[in-house]
């Protein structure tokens, strides 16, 4: 029940006697009109308690079982006459429903119906009365698509905010884990839940995100990137400010880093804030194997980027102008490889990496039939037929595809590494290595100026934070995880002893 | 923060890392040739003395980082505003020089010699960018790329194969040559003006170990650089146009894989860049000073300096002839005197200020 | 018009568009394969007068690195380097590029004759790398660039290989472009590079579509040169006592004879010269020398065979001090201080050492002090 009703129900009950009784034709007649005659919307009459009384109900949201065994059955075979102050009470008596009862006045019922809530209106009543019995279909907890570990949980969140909510409570079971609920969007009225930790996260900081969702006015949110969006500092830039996880148990182990979660209803998507770019780079498993794999395994993760990234772009800038940086015989390959290739080498780079993204859209959308037949085109197409037909040549191809191959190493930064390999390449072609190496030092000096929720985009590596590097490149055996990051905002710096 | 300025707050493990790149970014370009032109192969002798005598200024840079930097100094308008004016004018003078140098390298080395003009067009919207930014986020971009420079020069060390000859540098004679080499000079050391603008952040002014760290590190490579120098090329360094792309060829898997520059050629250049930020962004965080709009001041930086490389990028001798000429003297009051003097005001108001309170 | 932040991001796009294509009609627009990738290259001719002839890659599609057919020569003439390597991209259609010279040729015609310029020009000018190595040839050098060898590789790649290969074996002096100039700098200013001689196979090919006219590549004998030339032309034996003078060596066999006078061989397992100023009128080379007996040590006719005894020691000590010395007699008749000793008395006492001019080299002293152990 929200703090806004729960006054409500408070008042009314002293202020009943003067407030206008609810007469139920008119009430349900102007529900029916608000839901323009949906067909999805039932209204039951009935006659309990001496009254006329009406549910009011959308159908496909309720648990019917629970609706008719705890609150229809008990009610109707209340018969007796009952007084209007009186009714609260027998309906908290004589029905069994599984969340309090609220009371509403009659303004408030077409929302709270499309809510997904049952509405009891009786007639005479002071106020309409509210039942919570919601159960609708929710895809199955399964594992996220794009955080495969070898080892750790599987679980994912799921569309359900509710459900997602439980989750990070199962793996935070402390009276401290504070979860605020907030309705955003004037259509949607879309469910989002700030879940923090008292006494761990900086309160300046779970502040700044109520403040930020409460300015948020829009009609509808429908995932939780239009959340993120707004909890931006700088939500025109490439890159993402505020972390994303579909993992609880990744939640659950930033929440007690200090960091503030947003779950959104309706999307498996749950965010965090502060975000600094080095978390793109760690993965869950880092933290449930050896810390010299995990090592490794990160170093690995960063070449990907770097390579992903520039390799293309210092492929072309080679080829184009500093070719004297080739060792010769791989030069004289190269070369050869090019012979009578019709496009410049930026172009030639530009029209593969054109291709591949075809390809690595297509390969999302296309349905699951015709994929594994039009992969092979597609990796014939490139890797065989253009080539032969001397319209691409084998370096480029295989660049390209090293380069893809990496950015996926690191999937939640695909999306950027793919702007801007294409943009450093065009870079490349017009101001070679000079124009990759000031490009890359413009590119550090935007994410070095990138500051989300009082924190560094780049941190800890600038500003160094040194006490935070235990859990960068390299990464430290958990024993020697005493404190929480310097880079996020906290509290209570101490975690282990 | 004053109306048109960025911040200026730096950690000292970052002002240790830019003390290092302005250093050292320059003294290994062309700077070894026009010594060894002057004083043959005790060159190293003249870089010796030249970065003790920075080393010693950098104290009193250091100082007034630890004050809050030079526009928030308390010390009379006069003193400020004169200061000011000549860190402005030296440091602009000092990017047209070293980014015509800059251009003069890319453009021989890395370009056909006829693209300078694409090179410049490259580097000024870079730097322009760059020293908008302001001195926090270039300290940020130079505690980022010392891990990569660390990285190149370690690995050079380590994979070193040089034919050289240890015993080039005898005899150790600090003779006429040296010291004029020294005076001639001048110009191309005493990089540490900027660095007045920068503020040390208030609860790390005791920390101070980055800092002397990075000044040992600074002596270290300058002085053992310009030896390796003197190994490797003897006399021949006069003919040694662009010193660390000369020396990086030398490396044992240059025979299996032909001249591994590319990471050395990367890590200057991105110190170059760096480096020419920061004497852009002093002209334009002290400009912004009087102007009060910092894009302005950034764009002005920048233009002014473009334009005025376009003249000295086309004949880096008419550059040089100039620099070491009489202006290297006004260089000299700028990069010495200056952060001394200012200094020295400070300590006086602050003692005056004491007094004040006690009485 | 004033825009909305929100549209103001987009104005990037179109200036991008307009920056790159600013700046990419500042490029040159030359394509790699529009490059004359050299190679090697051969100087010949005369100051005022030279030929330069150039070995380039020439791409071919599905061609490989192997170093074989991919490669053109094409050849230039000029008063100048910078003009010849002019008039070579003129000629050959293609932007020529020196940075993958390896292996750089002068006909001895043109050290005689003064090859400070173009020497200097190359050095100077960034063109090529200075780990490219000077290689003197006799008469025309740019006439060997064209050879056809035995083992079906370019002249270039192959020079290259037997100089890197052989880098540490006494009698090959490979000389690089940074260290030509490192010795032309010191108080004497002499230097040296290999000479290669190109000798005709007659014994029949080994490379699968060689004819019988192939040739097979000699690296014994070295040319000093001063700082106006050529000089000299230093013999087999001259060549490795200049080698064990400069360098440390770890290949290669000096002979000795046993005690019954069979002719046996001596390994070089190491050596490390160690020039000092003993006075200013006298020079000493303490060269330590590490070999071991070719054969293994065993027994033959009741006698053991393969160990060096003191005789043996004392033969290779003196094959080697002849040797020495007589690189630095021959030189000196040629007023050319070939192994430096000049630096070396400069190095200890200074600048009157200099002050003695170059008359100092005939009134100097040279011991050699050969310490031989054996493994």
């Amino acid at each position: 029940m929200t703090a806004k009703r729960r006054k409500k129900a408070h008042n009314n009950g002293r202020a009943a006697h003067t407030k206008d009784m609810i007469k139920i034709d008119a009430a349900t007649k102007a529900v029916k009109e608000e839901f323009g005659d949906a067909a999805d919307l039932i209204v039951m009459r009935f006659k309990a308690m001496g009254k006329e009384c009406a549910f009011v109900w959308p159908d496909g949201i309720i648990d019917k079982e629970l609706f008719e065994l705890n609150i229809v059955r008990p009610l109707k075979n209340c018969q007796i006459e009952v007084k209007t102050q009186d009714i609260s009470a027998v309906l908290t008596q004589k029905t069994r429903p599984t969340t309090p009862i609220e009371e509403i006045d009659e303004e408030e019922i077409a929302d709270t119906v499309a809510g997904g809530d049952i509405v009891l209106i009786v007639d005479g009543a002071p106020s309409a009365y509210v039942f919570s019995e919601r159960k609708y279909s929710v895809r199955a907890i399964a594992e996220p698509p794009v955080s495969n570990v070898l080892r750790g949980p599987r679980e994912g969140f799921v569309e359900d905010m509710k459900t997602n909510m439980t989750m990070i409570r199962r793996r935070l079971r402390t009276p401290k884990l504070r979860l605020k609920v907030k309705k955003v969007g004037r259509l949607s009225g879309t469910a989002v839940c700030i879940v923090h930790i008292d006494g761990v996260a900086d309160p300046k900081v779970v502040a700044e995100a109520e403040r930020k969702i409460d300015s948020i006015d829009i009609d509808g949110v429908v995932e939780a990137a239009y959340i993120a969006r707004r909890l931006e500092d700088d939500n025109r830039s490439l890159f993402e400010q505020v972390g994303s996880t579909e993992k609880p148990d990744i939640a659950a182990a930033k929440l007690l880093e200090g960091r503030v979660a947003v779950i959104v209803d309706g999307s498996p998507v749950v965010l965090t804030v502060p975000f600094v770019m080095f978390e793109h780079l760690q993965s869950a498993e880092d933290y449930y194997i050896k810390s010299y794999r995990a090592t490794l395994l990160r170093c690995v993760r960063v070449m990907a980027l770097a390579i992903a990234i520039f390799l293309p772009a210092a492929y072309v800038a080679l080829q184009e102008f500093q070719y004297q940086m080739f060792p010769l015989k791989f030069l004289i390959t190269i070369m050869n490889s090019v012979y009578g290739i019709p496009l410049t080498p930026t172009l030639e780079m530009l029209v593969v990496l054109t291709v591949f993204e075809i390809l690595s859209e297509a390969s999302v959308r296309m349905p699951r039939y015709i994929g594994t037949a039009l992969s092979i085109v597609g990796a014939l197409i490139l890797g065989n037929i253009a080539v032969s037909a001397g319209l691409l040549s084998m370096p480029t191809v295989l660049i390209i595809s090293v380069s893809t191959i990496g950015m996926y190493c690191v999937p939640d930064e695909a999306n950027t590494a793919s702007v801007l390999r294409l943009t450093f390449v065009a870079v490349a072609g017009v101001m070679g290595l000079l124009g990759v190496i000031l490009g890359a030092v413009a590119l550090i000096a935007y994410l070095a100026d990138l500051r989300n929720f009082g924190t560094s985009y780049l941190a800890p590596f600038a500003p160094a934070l040194p006490g935070d590097w235990k859990d960068a490149f390299f990464k430290g055996s958990l024993t020697e995880q005493t404190t929480r990051p310097y880079s996020v905002p906290n509290v209570n710096h101490r975690r282990m002893r | 923060m004053r109306r048109g300025t960025t911040s200026t707050s730096v950690y000292p493990s970052q002002l240790a890392a830019l003390a290092f790149i302005a250093s050292v970014t320059f003294k290994v370009l062309m700077l070894p040739r026009y010594f060894a032109g002057e004083c043959g192969r005790q060159f190293w002798l003249a870089a010796a003395i030249m970065i003790t005598l920075d080393i010693a200024v950098f104290a009193f840079v250091y100082k007034i980082a630890c004050a809050g930097g030079l526009c928030s100094l308390d010390i009379p308008l006069a003193v400020k505003n004169a200061a000011l004016i000549l860190a402005v004018v030296g440091s602009a003078f000092k990017a047209v020089l070293f980014c015509s140098e800059t251009v003069a390298y890319a453009a021989t080395t890395l370009f056909d010699e006829g693209l300078w003009r694409l090179v410049l067009a490259s580097l000024v919207p870079a730097l322009a960018y760059i020293a908008y930014k302001g001195f926090n986020v270039i300290a940020r971009v130079a505690q980022v790329a010392v891990w990569l420079i660390g990285a190149v020069v370690v690995l050079n060390v380590l994979l070193a194969d040089f034919n050289g000859d240890p015993d080039a540098v005898l005899p150790i004679m600090p003779d006429a040559g040296v010291i004029s080499a020294c005076d001639k000079y001048l110009f191309w050391f005493g990089d540490f003006t900027p660095l007045m603008f920068c503020s040390v952040a208030v609860d790390m002014r005791r920390k101070h170990a980055p800092v002397l760290i990075s000044l040992a590190f600074i002596a270290l490579f300058t002085i053992g650089f310009t030896i390796a120098l003197a190994c490797v090329f003897g006399g021949g360094t006069t003919y040694a146009s662009f010193a660390f792309a000369k020396l990086s060829v030398f490396n044992k898997l240059s025979k299996l894989l032909g001249a591994l520059d590319f990471p050395v050629v990367s890590a200057w250049l991105i110190m170059a860049t760096i480096k020419l930020s920061l004497l852009l962004t002093a002209v334009a965080e002290g400009t912004a000073h009087f102007v009060g709009h910092r894009g302005a001041a950034a764009v002005i930086a920048a233009v002014a300096v473009g334009l005025v490389c376009k003249l000295a990028v086309g004949n880096v001798g008419a550059a040089h002839d100039f620099f070491t000429g009489g202006v290297r003297y006004l260089a000299a009051v700028v990069e010495y005197a200056v952060p001394m003097v200012v200094y020295a005001a400070w300590e006086l108001s602050r003692r005056r200020r004491e007094r004040r309170v006690c009485a | 018009m004033k825009l909305k932040p929100s549209a103001r991001k987009w104005l990037v796009i179109p200036l991008l568009f307009v920056m790159f294509a600013l700046l990419g009609s500042l490029s040159s627009g030359i394509n790699l394969l529009d490059r004359a990738i050299v190679v090697g290259v051969a100087l010949d001719g005369a100051p005022g007068d030279l030929t330069l002839t150039a070995q380039i890659v020439v791409p071919q599609n599905g061609g490989t690195a192997s170093g074989g057919d991919e490669f053109a020569i094409f050849h230039s003439k000029g008063e100048t380097v910078a003009e010849a390597v002019e008039n070579l991209s003129l000629g050959s259609g293609l932007r020529a590029s020196f940075a993958h010279t390896d292996v750089i040729l002068f006909g001895t015609d043109l050290l005689k004759a003064g090859p400070q310029e173009p020497l200097e020009y190359i050095f100077k000018s960034d063109l090529v790398r200075d780990t490219a190595l000077l290689v003197a040839v006799p008469g025309e050098a740019g006439e060997l660039l064209k050879t056809k060898l035995t083992v079906g590789e370019s002249v270039s790649y192959h020079l290259l290989e037997m100089l890197q290969s052989n880098r540490d074996e006494a009698g090959q002096n490979p000389m690089t472009l940074q260290r030509y100039y490192f010795d032309w700098f010191t108080l004497g200013g002499a230097c040296y590079m290999p000479l290669v001689t190109a000798v005709e196979e007659k014994d029949g090919s080994i490379a699968p579509d060689a004819t019988d006219d192939a040739y097979r590549l000699e690296l014994t004998d070295t040319v000093v040169m001063t700082r106006e030339g050529y000089a000299l032309r230093l013999d087999g034996e001259e060549s490795k006592g200049l080698s064990y003078g400069t360098k440390r060596i770890n290949s290669g066999t000096i002979p000795y004879e046993d005690g019954e006078g069979r002719r046996l061989d001596a390994v070089i397992l190491d050596s490390h010269p160690d020039f000092r100023a003993v006075g200013e009128r006298e020079a000493e080379l303490e060269l330590t020398v590490m070999c071991r007996p070719a054969e293994k040590p065993h027994s033959e006719g009741g006698r053991q065979v393969g160990v060096l005894d003191e005789s043996a020691v004392e033969q290779i000590a003196a094959a080697i001090e002849d040797r020495v010395i007589a690189c630095f007699e021959a030189c000196r008749e040629k007023d050319c201080d070939v192994f430096g000793l000049r630096e070396v008395l400069y190095r200890r006492y200074g600048a009157r050492i200099r002050a003695e001019g170059d008359g100092l080299l005939h009134r100097l002293e040279l011991t050699v002090d050969v310490h031989v152990f054996t493994k």
